[in-house]
Formats: C-alpha cells, structure tokens, sequence
C-alpha cells in the first residue's frame, strides 16, 4: 500500500485529500506546516508527498528545496499543490526538483488520482534506510 | 461884329474896342487875328509868350495859319488848344480876315488823359481784382464744396467709427466672455495645462498645474517645469520631439514623488500657418486612478484566491458524495442535490479561474511559451474533446484544409495550452450558438502567419452586438438583463484576445450573418516565417 504524505495547512483542503486517496487505496499522513511535514517525513518515509505552496511560516518553494537537498529525502517524488497552473512559482519547484504539480482546482478527484499514481517511483526496495 | 456890339449895347465903340483889346492883352487866352492872305496881323501877348517867337517875327507870317487843335511852339513844345474862330468884317461886311481866340487846354487834356488813363489803370485794376475776387470766390467755393465733402466723409467715417465701434465692443464683450467661460472650464479642469510658445515660453497654465507640481511661484519657461518634474520625465526632449514632427505625444507612468503623472503634449497648429505655434502641454495627475486600479487588481486576486480554496474543498467533497455516496441513499433527490452543488461549484471555480487568468493577463504577468506549435494537433486534441458536445446536439464537428497545403508547413510559434484554450473557447461558443449544422475549422496560410477560421452555422451575432465581442464582460445578448447562465462570465472572448495578442497574433470576427452563421478568427506567426 502506498504511504502519502501531505503538506498543507488548510485542513479542510488536507481531509478532503486524505478521504480522496483513502478511497484510493493510499495511506495518508497529514502536516499542517513545513516544519510539521519535514519532521514526519523523516518518520513516515512515504511514498510520495503532496506538497501546499503557499503556507504560513515556511512556504512550500522552501520545504521542497530542504527536502532535495537532503539525502534521506531527496529520492521521494514531490507533487507541488498549486493554485494556477502556468505560474514562476511552478517553474521555480521543477528547477528545485518537484517531479510534478497538481491544479487544486482545476482537476477532478480522479484526475488528481491518477496524476499522484502516474508520479510514483516504483516500488522501493532500495531507498536507503537511517 | 463891333457895329454889332454898338448896336447892340449902345456903347461907344471905341471904349469897347479899348476893353476888348486890353482884356486881350491881358487875358490866358491864345487871340490872333489872320487877313484872307492867312499873314498874323494880330497876336496877343498870352499867344507870343506861349509861341516862343517875337513879334516881328509872327505878325505878317502865315505861321499858324490853320489852326489845329495842336500847335507847335517855337521851341517844339506841343500846345493843345480849343479854338473858337469868327470872321472879321468891314462896314460893307465884306471879310477881310479871320480873328480865333483859344484856350490852352494841354494841362487840362493832359490832367484829363492822366485822369483816364487812372481811371483805365483803376478799371483794369478793379477788373484784375475782380478777376482775382472771382478767382478766390471760385477756390473759396471750391474749398467749400471740398470742406463740405470732406465734413460728408468724416461724418461717414464716424458713423462708420460708431458702428465698428459698437461691432468691436459687442464682439470683445462676447470673446471676453468666451475667454472668461474658457479659463473658468481650464481652471476647473482637474489636469494641468500649459500653453507654451514655440520657444518654450509659458503663454497660460492653470492652477492645477500649480498644485501638481507643488510649485511656489508663477511658471515662465519649460525649464522651469522640468525644474520641478526632475528626472521623472524629459518635458524638453519630449517639446522637441513633438515640435519637429509635429504628432502629440503622451508619456505614461511618469512617477513625481508620490504621484503617478501622465504628460500629453500636443502641437498647436495655426489655420494659416502650416507650421506649429506653439504647444499645449497636458499634465494628469493619475495617482488616484492608479492606486484604484492597483487596489481592484488586489482585490480580484486576493477574492479569488481566497474563494478558491473554499470552493474546492465542496468541489472535492461534493464528488466525493457522488462517488461513495449517492448509492447509499435510497432517495432520488439526494443525488439531484448533490449533483446540483458540484456542478455549481465547478461552475463557481471556473468562473473563479477565468477572473484570474484575466487579471493575470491584463497585468502581464502571465509569461508566453515560444514553441512550434502543430496546428493540426491541437485542431485534432479540440476536435476530441468537443466532439461530444457537438453529437449531443447533433451537429458536425470536422477540420478541412486546402489540398495546397502540406500538413508540416502548418507550424505555428505559439504557446500549444494557450492556442488550445483559445480553440476551445471558440468551438464552444460555436457549439452554444449553433443548433442545426455545424462547426467547421479551417487553416489557411497567409504571408509569414496561419490563419484559423472557426465556421459555424448558427445564429449569427447582430450587427449592434459585433461591436461589444472581444470587451471585458460582455455577452452578445440584446440586453444587459437578458443572462445566459450557462454562459458564464462573459470574459471568454476578451480572454482569448488577450492570449492571442500576447502571442503576437491578432483575434477577431470575419464575418456573420444573422440565421446564417459567424466566422471567427486567429492569426498566429507561422515559424521559419514559411
């Protein structure tokens, strides 16, 4: 079963995407800032993180750069969630690594399934441990 | 004739014969006596005197025998005399001589000519003057007639006075009037003004030109604008520029200080002269339009972003109800009411969508892929998506291209999501206003661009309505209370105009026909320049 984590401090945008990928057979896990979501990805080890741009505190562009730069982080596939689908800020996460973004609301809920499961890394047996 | 005078007097007549012949002697009268031989037998001592001879010398001399009215004396003097003549007789009355008694009259002829000839002298005299009276008379009157003429003309002349006079007066009343309406309108006006000679000189400003620049005396010159503008603008290069060419200019985003300016300046050019006279400088201060307009763009971005999020999640949620749901519940109405609010919030959110995309693009913030672009893929990827759209209404939904044309050459240098969207806008539109027939997308080259046709058969656009496509809001719809719901925000067209313009590409209407149909365009920059 693939382990979702989700960064995103709107918590009714955080539910609706956990029931969303429940549905679809995810495991989720859900932080509701930056500094939440770096601490559980280091518990969690997921799959692939869902990651908000525009956050109080630390915004995404920040928590994704932290994110590739650390090697016990940097293979995990990033999905940028974000608001308009042409934007620099868009450009700006692939240069820093994003493998992909999601137009939160311009996608259906099983377009945004497919998108996620189209990211995945196949299945990790090598993702190095500690 | 002495027997006559003793006849006649009865006196002796040798006493009368005595005082006759002293009186002879004595008197100024010329007397002398002739015999019928014409020799002097007498003379009188008045006579010998005035004669100049002696007396044996004339008596018994036929001198002065005739005598004329002129005689000569001896010296040659000339005497003018009047004779009066008798005969003497004897006692048988026979004649025997002549006796004459004259008067010397040359001082009176001569007193008598000198009179004539003054009396001639003062004729001719009085006869000149009058000439010369008549001739005075005559300029007198000449110079009375032209006076008269002249008083005539003058008073013409101030009647003509008078009535310029007047004319002046009313017409100086009505312009100063005018001017005063003018410079009252100028003064209100909330944009500076200036007037400036070909020199730069400032013939006229406002006060609002004052109170923009924050200046604290009069403006004579340009320069002295310029003093106060600084760096914001070069007023002097732009006067130059407008003064050579002769065009009005206007130069924007112009920030002074805290102000946001625009400056338009314009030639002022003479009827008669072809050249410029002088130059109006137009100065608006825009600060309160800029800031406004700043706030309504934050505005629109903050709303919509922030309606986004809440629209989403019942979007999200509400599909999540369809999907896991609706089955659940036994009561038809629950799958109406939850279909109803996901396609309203699907609605909302595009709206939502629409609103920032134009935002973004009426900012310039939305950035164009420059790509060769396939034409004929995105026609096809349009094509597939709308395709169900046009079969749910029964109409055609087909791509044609001149046989001339090779698919490959029909590349275009675009953004491919861009020109899709643009499509997509078209063919739908197309789709909403066509019930029988169909849609039909042409291509067709022309010099360095693509041209794409979209060619419906639906109802056509009137005429009045042509006007109001491609602006902001607008729906082609005879009156603003007429809403078509299902046509959402009205930003469709202006969207795609301002996609296609940011692609360096031009959008617009070929033609349309009421109950006929409508040809909608775009032209794209075809890449190599092919």
């Amino acid at each position: 079963m693939n382990r979702l984590l989700i960064i995103e401090d709107e918590a009714v945008v955080a539910r609706m995407y956990e029931k969303i990928f429940n549905y679809a057979g995810f495991t989720v896990e859900i932080a509701g800032d930056g500094e939440d979501g770096l601490a559980k990805v280091k518990n969690t080890n997921p799959d692939l993180i869902l990651l908000d741009i525009m956050m109080p505190k630390m915004d995404g562009l920040k928590v994704l750069d932290i994110l590739k730069k650390d090697e016990f982080t940097k293979n995990i596939p990033v999905v940028v969630l974000t608001n308009l689908g042409n934007d620099a800020v868009v450009t700006e996460a692939f240069r820093l690594g994003a493998t992909g973004y999601i137009f939160k609301s311009g996608m259906s809920n099983d377009r945004i399934v497919e998108e996620v499961k189209q990211y995945l890394a196949p299945p990790k047996d090598q993702v190095p441990q500690g | 004739m002495i027997s006559n005078l003793d006849e006649y007097l009865g006196i002796d007549s040798k006493v009368l014969e005595k005082a006759l012949t002293d009186i002879l002697e004595d008197v100024d009268l010329l007397a002398i006596a002739h015999n019928l031989e014409g020799k002097i037998v007498y003379i009188n001592p008045y006579f010998l005197l005035l004669s100049g001879y002696r007396k044996e010398e004339i008596l018994g001399s036929d001198l002065y025998s005739s005598l004329e009215p002129k005689l000569q004396t001896k010296s040659g003097a000339v005497v003018e005399v009047f004779w009066s003549s008798t005969s003497l007789k004897n006692e048988e009355g026979n004649s025997v001589g002549l006796f004459s008694v004259g008067i010397d009259v040359t001082v009176r002829n001569t007193i008598q000519r000198l009179l004539e000839q003054s009396e001639r002298t003062l004729k001719d005299r009085a006869t000149q003057l009058e000439d010369k009276n008549k001739y005075l008379e005559d300029s007198r009157r000449a110079m009375f007639n032209l006076l008269d003429d002249a008083k005539a003309l003058e008073e013409e002349l101030q009647k003509e006075k008078f009535n310029v006079e007047k004319i002046v007066g009313e017409r100086t009343h009505e312009l100063k009037e005018e001017q005063a309406r003018l410079l009252a309108s100028i003064n209100s006006v909330p944009k500076g003004l200036i007037i400036a000679d070909n020199e730069g000189k400032i013939l006229f400003t406002n006060k609002t030109v004052i109170s923009i620049l924050n200046a604290d005396s009069r403006l004579w010159t340009l320069e002295g604008v310029q003093r106060y503008l600084g760096e914001s603008v070069d007023l002097l290069k732009e006067f130059k520029r407008v003064h050579e060419s002769g065009a009005p200019s206007k130069v924007s985003n112009i920030i002074f200080k805290t102000k946001y300016l625009e400056v338009y300046m314009s030639p002022i050019l003479s009827n008669s002269v072809q050249n410029t006279i002088g130059i109006v400088v137009l100065i608006d201060d825009v600060t309160e339009a800029k800031v406004l307009e700043r706030s309504k763009d934050e505005f629109f971005t903050i709303a919509s972003h922030e309606l986004r999020t809440p629209l989403t999640v019942i979007k999200g949620n509400s599909q999540l109800l369809k999907d896991k749901y609706v089955s659940m519940v036994s009561d038809v109405n629950f799958e109406e009411i939850v279909n109803d609010i996901h396609d309203s919030s699907v609605r909302l959110i595009e709206m939502v969508n629409e609103f920032l995309t134009t935002s973004s693009l009426e900012q310039g913030k939305i950035e164009f892929k420059k790509d060769k672009v396939n034409i004929i893929t995105v026609v096809n990827n349009v094509i597939d998506e709308l395709e169900i759209t046009a079969h749910a209404k029964n109409l055609y939904l087909k791509y044609t291209s001149l046989k001339s044309q090779k698919m490959d050459g029909l590349t275009v240098v675009a953004d491919a999501n861009r020109v899709h969207e643009v499509l997509v806008n078209l063919v739908s539109n197309a789709i909403s206003f066509t019930n029988s027939g169909g849609i039909k997308i042409e291509t067709l080259k022309i010099p360095g661009m693509l041209k794409v046709e979209v060619i419906d058969t639906g109802k056509g656009i009137s005429e009045k309505n042509q006007s109001l496509l491609f602006r902001k809001f607008q729906q082609a719809n005879e009156s603003l209370l007429i809403r078509d719901t299902k046509r959402g925000t009205g930003l469709g067209l202006y969207i795609s105009k301002l996609l296609i313009e940011g692609m360096g590409g031009q959008i617009g209407l070929e033609s349309s026909v009421e109950g006929k149909g409508s040809v909608f365009y775009f032209i794209l920059p075809l890449a190599n320049g092919a």
